[in-house]
This record gives structure tokens, C-alpha cells and sequence, in this order.
């Protein structure tokens, strides 16, 4: 059963990506999540901002993403949308190795996705006319 | 810029070690890529043995565990370089990421500075 749910709209300025982290955060304090816990979904919350920003978007900061958080008994579940460029579905799933002895090669950047994956007990991603929807799913323990 | 250094890092020099502490609470997509220029530049002014004070941290992302990855590179072998104090669910994104397999972790400064007494 569908509880509550939040939506908050956004330009797609860096700057906003704390409000709606802070937002996420409190939100789940009503689940009694635990405090680690709720860190990992902000930090997928900001993850999944950070892509749309910087990939769907290009650095634009005048573009729009939809946020909405809808909270049941058992879970949540955060809807990301964006009308910018769509995630490649191999990157999707893409594993995050690197070998800790090759200095030269660690990678800098690209974990966001593999940090939503392995945080999130489900994760899908779809196409609905022109919006991109990024759908993760966090049960209750 | 001053203003901005003091704003986001508060330095310590013990001897041969600098101890930066990060000021802000978040270390995220609005200010990694200032903070990593201000530490890189710490390092290109001869500061080689650095400890990072995360004590003020609540939230990282992976753009400022990405700076911390670039100061790592930069350091290695060069020098000595350790994280200190990082809260619970810093400490998560760490494991999440394996990324503690390549950091020195110390749960607190004095930790971290006798780790390079001791090297």
C-alpha cells in the first residue's frame, strides 16, 4: 500500500543535488532505516542526480529532473526522471574492477551506476516518451 | 584565492606532515573539484606527507571519493598519505567501492600520524 509520496522538481544545477539529498534523507528517517543505510540511498539519490547532470544533461544547468519518492510499509521507491540523453543500457550493469596495484589506471571517476546497483535491491530503467525514468527500489530490513 | 582555501580546508603542519581538515559537512559534485586543485596544489608546493582529517564529513559522493583517488595517485610512492576520522557511512562507501583497499583508514589523527613515524 502507497503511503506517502513526494515529488520536487529541479533544474539541473549541481547546487539543488544537496536540497533533494537532504530530502531523501529525512523522508527516510520515517522508515527507520539505519543511519548508514539511509546514507547509501542519498548517496544513490545524488548519484543518479550527478548522471542526470552530467551525462543526460550535458553540463546544463537550466534543464529539468523530476524526483518523486513514494514510501509503503515495506519499502521505497525513488523515481528519477529527465528529457536528456539516455543512459546506455551495457552501462547499466557495468561492474566496477580495478586492480589496487595498477597506480596509474585507478579509476577517478564512473561509479555512480555501480553504487546505485549495489545499494538498491532493485533498479530499472526506462524509456516513456520523451522522459528517462530511473526506478530504484530499497526494502525495509 | 585565500578565501576559498580557508573555506573548505583548515591545514596543520607537524614537522614533515601536513593535516588537512575538510570544513565542509558534504564533499560532492559542488565542491570536489575545488578541493582536489587546492590539495593538489598543497602537494606541488612540496607537502608529500599528507593526512585528511573527514571528521566534518557527512556525506561524500563519488566525485569527491574521485578527488581522493587523484591526491592517492598523486602521492604514491612520492610520499605518505592517509584518511582519518570518516564516519560510519563514509567509511560504507570505502568498502562499497573497495576503494579501502587502496587507502591508509585510521580512526583518528593521532593513528594516522604515528602510522608514519612508524614507516
Amino acid at each position: 500500500m502507497k503511503e506517502r509520496s513526494i515529488k520536487i522538481i529541479i533544474n539541473s544545477d549541481p547546487a539543488n543535488v544537496p536540497f533533494v539529498g537532504n530530502a531523501i534523507n529525512k523522508f527516510c528517517l520515517l522508515l527507520s532505516f539505519s543511519e548508514k543505510v539511509i546514507y547509501q540511498i542519498e548517496l544513490s539519490v545524488v548519484e543518479a542526480l550527478n548522471n542526470c547532470i552530467k551525462h543526460a544533461y550535458s553540463n546544463n544547468l537550466d534543464s529539468e529532473i523530476e524526483i518523486e519518492f513514494v514510501m509503503y510499509s515495506d519499502k521505497i521507491k525513488i523515481y528519477i526522471s529527465d528529457k536528456g540523453k539516455s543512459i546506455n543500457k551495457e552501462k547499466l550493469k557495468s561492474d566496477f574492477n580495478f586492480d589496487p596495484d595498477d597506480i596509474p589506471n585507478l579509476p577517478e571517476r564512473g561509479m555512480g551506476l555501480f553504487i546505485i546497483n549495489k545499494v538498491m535491491d532493485e533498479v530499472t530503467y526506462k524509456k516513456e516518451d520523451d522522459k528517462n525514468i530511473l526506478i530504484m527500489t530499497k526494502m525495509r530490513s | 584565492m585565500v578565501v576559498l582555501i580557508n573555506k573548505i580546508v583548515e591545514e596543520k603542519l607537524l614537522k614533515n606532515l601536513l593535516i588537512l581538515k575538510i570544513l565542509p559537512e558534504r564533499l560532492d559534485l559542488t565542491n570536489a573539484e575545488d578541493f582536489k586543485k587546492i590539495v593538489l596544489k598543497y602537494i606541488d608546493d612540496g607537502n608529500i606527507n599528507l593526512v585528511l582529517n573527514l571528521s566534518n564529513i557527512n556525506f561524500l559522493d563519488s566525485t569527491g571519493l574521485g578527488a581522493l583517488v587523484v591526491i592517492f595517485k598523486r602521492l604514491n610512492k612520492k610520499g605518505y598519505f592517509s584518511i582519518c576520522c570518516a564516519n560510519e557511512s563514509v567509511t560504507s562507501l570505502f568498502n562499497l567501492t573497495r576503494m579501502n583497499r587502496l587507502f591508509n583508514i585510521f580512526f583518528t589523527e593521532e593513528e594516522s600520524i604515528k602510522a608514519l613515524q612508524n614507516k
